[in-house]
């Protein structure tokens, strides 16, 4: 299996649905960034909640050494057991690699110390544009103050501080930004334009996305929209999930609902297609 | 017209020439708005872009659409707002951010004045009137609408709006027999 976001979704519906404790990664051949992000998102979310859960760790070595680097392990840690121990993964090392930014946690004041990070890191490639880099670099403006803004508007949730990791492949360069707050709807229907009763959570990312926001200032509420273009005018990509459902966006915006396990937060996964190796 | 460079503002506070967080854009802002506040009355601002690699829409909003909204709500008198931008990216988010708040700003490119575009929200019979005073120079109303092809009270209602968005400046003048006619010119 390769974990995504969509397996990590079926991760979502075997656990919170109350059923399953174990999140089962032995065959575990491929992980992406937005997998990782929803996986550690999904442990600290269960633990909040008082559930014990144990990851069953990849048999694949590559993989294993992946996860670390990736800082997954380090970001696990205290959220869940193992099925065997994890210290032995640190002797893999952590060569410096610009094609990872490993998981970053999102701490108060750090939003700029976080872009920063991701565009040197997207820089040192000759392949990616400048036009990728700048693009890149206003959507994670935008999603990272978002999770401060509109995950916890009311600065209640102490556990809402969000997540982000970057991977660049020879031909995709991989986003993903998450968080555990009160979701898009909840923001969103905090302003009595969008009443609950008519913005269910699909309507509510959809008006999200259009420049609708929980502020009654009109100028507000742009961000979302502006990271939409900003993907879509390099080539790439987004699915925006939020409550129980996520929208995927084309390049073309070809839109498509897909239907999830109700889970607080929104995350946001970015695909960009880079225009080869170096 | 006073002219001052953003990227200036932004080693002021410490941010670089890639700036894109609505709270690092209120500690700009305040400055654009201390710069509007310290210009004569009718003068213009130019705010030079040179320089600035990576502008966010929240960024955008809060240090350009924001102080915009302001002064075209008259708040600070009789004054104007251009920008000279050259990097064509960097007008991506600002567009949308002044399309928000229903505003349009002129954008001049190189070092030139009369090289000017607009960027926001402005219907295409404004833009077309914007141009044609842009090109004439000061123009009477009168003069503008037989130039157009509009009906004077047409033409008048297109020179009072772009008047209000802040895009002209409308003066009286004294015209032939001492009737006072209305003249239009562009800001830039």
């Amino acid at each position: 299996m390769e974990l995504d976001a969509s397996t990590a979704e079926a991760f979502v519906r075997e656990t919170c649905n109350g059923s399953a404790n174990t999140i089962d990664l032995k065959s575990c051949s491929f992980a992406e960034v937005s997998g990782l992000v929803r996986l550690v998102l999904l442990a600290r979310h269960l633990t909040l909640r008082g559930r014990t859960l144990q990851v069953l760790i990849p048999e694949d070595e590559g993989v294993q050494s992946y996860l670390e680097r990736a800082n997954a392990f380090r970001e696990l840690d205290g959220l869940c057991t193992f099925d065997q121990p994890i210290e032995h993964l640190q002797r893999h090392g952590r060569y410096p690699t610009n094609k990872l930014v490993e998981l970053r946690p999102l701490q108060e004041g750090q939003i700029r110390a976080i872009v920063e990070c991701f565009s040197d890191g997207l820089k040192a490639h000759r392949n990616i544009s400048s036009e990728i880099i700048d693009a890149v670099d206003r959507v994670l403006f935008e999603t990272l103050q978002n999770i401060p803004d509109h995950a916890n508007p009311e600065g209640t949730i102490g556990t809402h501080y969000g997540l982000a990791a970057l991977q660049r492949y020879s031909w995709r360069l991989c986003l993903s930004v998450g968080d555990l707050g009160v979701g898009i709807r909840q923001s969103l229907t905090g302003n009595p334009q969008f009443p609950p009763d008519r913005y269910d959570h699909v309507r509510a990312i959809e008006a999200a996305i259009s420049g609708a926001s929980r502020h009654a200032d009109i100028g507000r509420g742009g961000g979302l929209m502006s990271v939409v273009a900003a993907v879509q005018k390099i080539g790439g990509g987004l699915r925006v999930r939020s409550g129980d459902s996520a929208i995927v966006i084309a390049a073309d915006d070809e839109r498509h609902v897909e239907p999830c396990m109700l889970f607080p937060g929104t995350q946001i996964d970015i695909t960009v297609p880079l225009s080869g190796r170096t | 017209m006073q002219e001052i460079r953003l990227i200036d503002i932004l080693r002021k506070h410490d941010l670089g020439s890639r700036v894109g967080l609505r709270e690092e854009g209120q500690r700009v802002k305040a400055d654009i708005e201390a710069a509007i506040r310290a210009m004569k009355e009718k003068d213009v601002l130019l705010i030079d872009f040179t320089g600035v690699e990576v502008l966010s829409h929240s960024f955008a909003d809060e240090i350009i659409a924001l102080p915009l909204s302001r002064l075209v709500a008259r708040e600070h008198g009789e004054k104007y707002l251009v920008i000279r931008i050259d990097k064509d990216e960097l007008c991506e988010d600002l567009e949308g951010a002044l399309r928000k708040r229903d505003l349009a700003l002129l954008r001049l490119r190189g070092s030139g004045r009369r090289t000017w575009t607009v960027l926001g929200a402005l219907s295409d019979e404004l833009r077309e009137t914007l141009k044609v005073i842009g090109d004439e120079g000061p123009i009477a109303t009168g003069s503008l609408a037989e130039r157009m092809g509009l009906k004077l009270q047409a033409c008048s209602n297109r020179v009072v709006e772009l008047g209000k968005q802040h895009l002209i400046r409308r003066s009286r003048v004294e015209g032939e027999r001492g009737v006072k006619n209305e003249n239009a010119l562009a800001i830039a």
